[in-house]
């Protein structure tokens, strides 16, 4: 317990710093910047007032758009989240697979066939994937949405998750990573002497080597990844007109809307450190677990 | 004594990428073990015992090379007709799987037979042999046939206590028992091997373990399933000297006990003295010579193969040791498996290649001569 209190209050802490430093480094570089927010020109007070505003989720009304800002970063959020997750299920689905049968089944042809055709997917850029895909489903079926459909308009938003999903899954070039590590960690693990003497035993080695080798760096790699979807899920949701944060966040860009920016900021700072704080709890629970 | 284990014309290269070219493992290797008996195999190291005892198993996977060579084995009467069943599934129409009551586990298949040329087609398994030799050997391993490998230490898993290793491949053999009965199985288990503290030891990592600690309790793993043949991979190695003997007092006991043979493995001759019935002596993947420990350690005189001459009296007697003479040494060196050996691989070391039969031995490796029944030794010196 000692322990797990130690790791939780040890990723707090780290939260808590990152999220000081970028909301400084933020309020510096708008106090020089042409444009206004509450709090411009007004030193540390101006300061605090916006580490109280962010922290307490009142985040006032947009200067440019006359909107309440919370109405409008929200569901941004909300929709990059099930983006940045779907595409890694989609990302672990097609590699995870890939990477077991490629070492399980090492010399023979079609597993380097199938590493090589992980490593071409995932080398295709994202923007010219997306194009790609809605020129052919729109253009060859009319089977699903190719850009978001509100609820007000007719059909299914669920529809519309699919493609962006499937796209961004793909083209996040972590396939081939994962492909790699899971190939590497397998192939270690199975060659060990003991892994060798329990098949001697009539054992099925390959789902123990699983659970011992390969799930521990797939859970690490998975959330380190995710500051690099949300930065993916900016072109994805340019292509796919997709009202997501990154969308939102260029638009704000684009607009000078700083306190936009600033909130937006904040929350993917707390997305980020959330996702390391599920990570260091996730691999807490497997390695007391498996003592 | 009726036969438990027959191998025949086992052959295993393997193939060096760098080179292109095979590495010789096993040439030609023939054996048999009868029932209730041990076989000791010994040779220097290098000379192809273990992947001998390794291709037996079915172990050798993934690496491109050949493997060849039929394999009957008697499996126990609970799993005769499954093993039958599994043989006869993947047989080959030309080839008889059985003689008597042995069954052919290697199934007469052959693996990647295209020497010397471009290496895609070696990569190739030409008769999905892996597969087919894993479906029948299913029913083999662990059940029919443990083994028991070099080094201990390395054969446990580093991250799980040895007890629940234990329980893990007792549960594996048998699905349905219950938890408490399974921990005093396991310390009857340790029991059985001379550990005393069954109850501590259960609870230890392997790193915690002293190397004969760790022996008999990857023995009491081998020993689960109560198999019909015990291959015993140097289980001696590394052990200081009364506890060599203990751990071969331990599996002689285990097989008088569970009605088991054995394949002893060793590059000691005085240890497989000590515990064999016939023994095998490898040089350089080929049998130079086979026959029951009577007429290749015990008997001064009559035909030997000077390897193994040379070999036997290289241990010192009691005699040599008051006197104060040198040990004796066999002059050179193992010849390198990655060369093309045309004649006999033993002709470097050899005292008795002079004269006429020099050349002989030069143009080719002479085929196995039975001197007297049950002894057969590959030299020209023997040939009739």
């Amino acid at each position: 317990m000692v322990r797990f209190l130690k790791v939780f209050m040890r990723e707090i802490l780290n939260a808590v710093l990152l999220i000081i430093g970028v909301t400084t480094l933020l309020y510096l570089i708008f106090n020089i910047m042409p444009g206004s927010f509450i709090g411009k020109g007004q030193g540390f007070v101006g300061y605090i007032d916006i580490i109280r505003r962010l922290f307490t989720f009142k985040f006032g009304i947009s200067p440019v758009s006359g909107r309440d800002i919370g109405n409008l970063v929200f569901p941004a959020f909300r929709n990059t989240l099930i983006l940045t997750i779907g595409s890694i299920i989609v990302s672990l689905l097609i590699s995870v697979p890939i990477g077991i049968f490629s070492s399980y089944r090492r010399f023979k042809s079609y597993s380097w066939t199938l590493s090589i055709f992980s490593y071409i997917i995932s080398s295709i850029p994202v923007f010219f994937l997306g194009y790609l895909v809605i020129y052919l489903i729109s253009r060859y079926t009319a089977v699903l949405p190719i850009y978001y459909l509100y609820e007000a308009q007719r059909g299914k938003p669920i529809l519309s998750y699919v493609l962006p999903i499937i796209v961004l899954g793909i083209g996040n070039d972590s396939i081939s990573e994962i492909v790699r590590l899971v190939g590497g960690e397998l192939e270690r693990v199975m060659s060990e002497d003991y892994v060798v003497a329990s098949k001697a035993r009539g054992e099925r080695v390959l789902q123990s080597s699983i659970h011992e080798g390969i799930i521990i760096p797939i859970i690490s790699i998975i959330f380190s990844k995710i500051p690099f979807l949300i930065g993916g899920a900016v072109i994805v949701e340019h292509v796919f007109n997709w009202p997501g944060a990154g969308r939102l966040a260029f638009q704000a860009t684009l607009d000078r809307d700083l306190p936009v920016l600033v909130v937006i900021a904040f929350l993917s700072v707390l997305f980020v450190r959330a996702a390391a704080l599920i990570k260091s709890m996730i691999l807490y629970y497997y390695q007391t677990s498996e003592r | 004594m009726p036969m438990l284990a027959e191998l025949e014309g086992l052959k295993v290269y393997f193939y060096d990428q760098g080179d292109k070219r095979f590495i010789r493992a096993c040439e030609d290797i023939k054996f048999s073990i009868k029932e209730g008996t041990v076989l000791g195999v010994v040779g220097e190291s290098g000379c192809g015992k273990t992947v001998a005892a390794l291709s037996m198993m079915g172990l050798i996977d993934g690496e491109p090379g050949v493997i060849e060579g039929r394999f009957f084995f008697k499996p126990k009467q609970k799993d005769r007709r499954s093993v039958m069943l599994a043989v006869m599934r993947g047989s080959r129409k030309d080839r008889d799987f059985r003689r008597g009551e042995l069954f052919d586990l290697f199934n007469g298949l052959k693996r990647c037979v295209e020497y010397d040329q471009y290496p895609y087609t070696i990569i190739k398994d030409s008769e999905r042999w892996l597969r087919k030799n894993n479906r029948i050997m299913e029913h083999v391993r662990g059940k029919n046939i443990s083994m028991i490998f070099q080094d201990p230490s390395r054969s446990l898993n580093p991250f799980v206590p040895v007890g629940i290793q234990i329980e893990k491949t007792i549960k594996w053999l048998s699905k349905n028992e219950k938890k408490g009965q399974l921990e005093s199985e396991v310390a009857e288990l340790l029991r059985e091997v001379r550990i005393f503290n069954p109850k501590v030891v259960m609870n230890m990592y392997p790193d915690a373990l002293s190397l004969g600690m760790a022996q008999r309790v990857v023995i009491a793993i081998a020993l689960v399933s109560r198999p019909k043949l015990l291959i015993a991979d140097e289980p001696t190695t590394g052990l200081d000297t009364t506890n060599k003997y203990r751990i071969i007092e331990l599996l002689q006991q285990a097989m008088e006990k569970h009605d088991m043979s054995l394949l002893f493995i060793s590059h000691n001759i005085g240890i497989v003295g000590s515990i064999a019935d016939d023994i095998a002596v490898m040089y350089a993947g080929i049998i130079v010579e086979f026959g029951s420990k009577q007429q290749i350690i015990i008997a001064k005189r009559g035909p030997k193969h000077p390897y193994t001459e040379a070999l036997v009296s290289s241990v010192p007697t009691d005699a040599d040791i008051k006197k104060g003479k040198k040990l004796k040494v066999i002059q050179g060196i193992v010849p390198n498996n990655k060369m093309e050996v045309v004649g006999c691989p033993f002709l470097p070391r050899c005292p008795y290649a002079v004269g006429k039969i020099r050349r002989k031995c030069r143009e080719r490796c002479p085929e196995a001569f039975e001197v007297t029944p049950g002894h057969s030794i590959r030299c020209w010196l023997y040939a009739n």
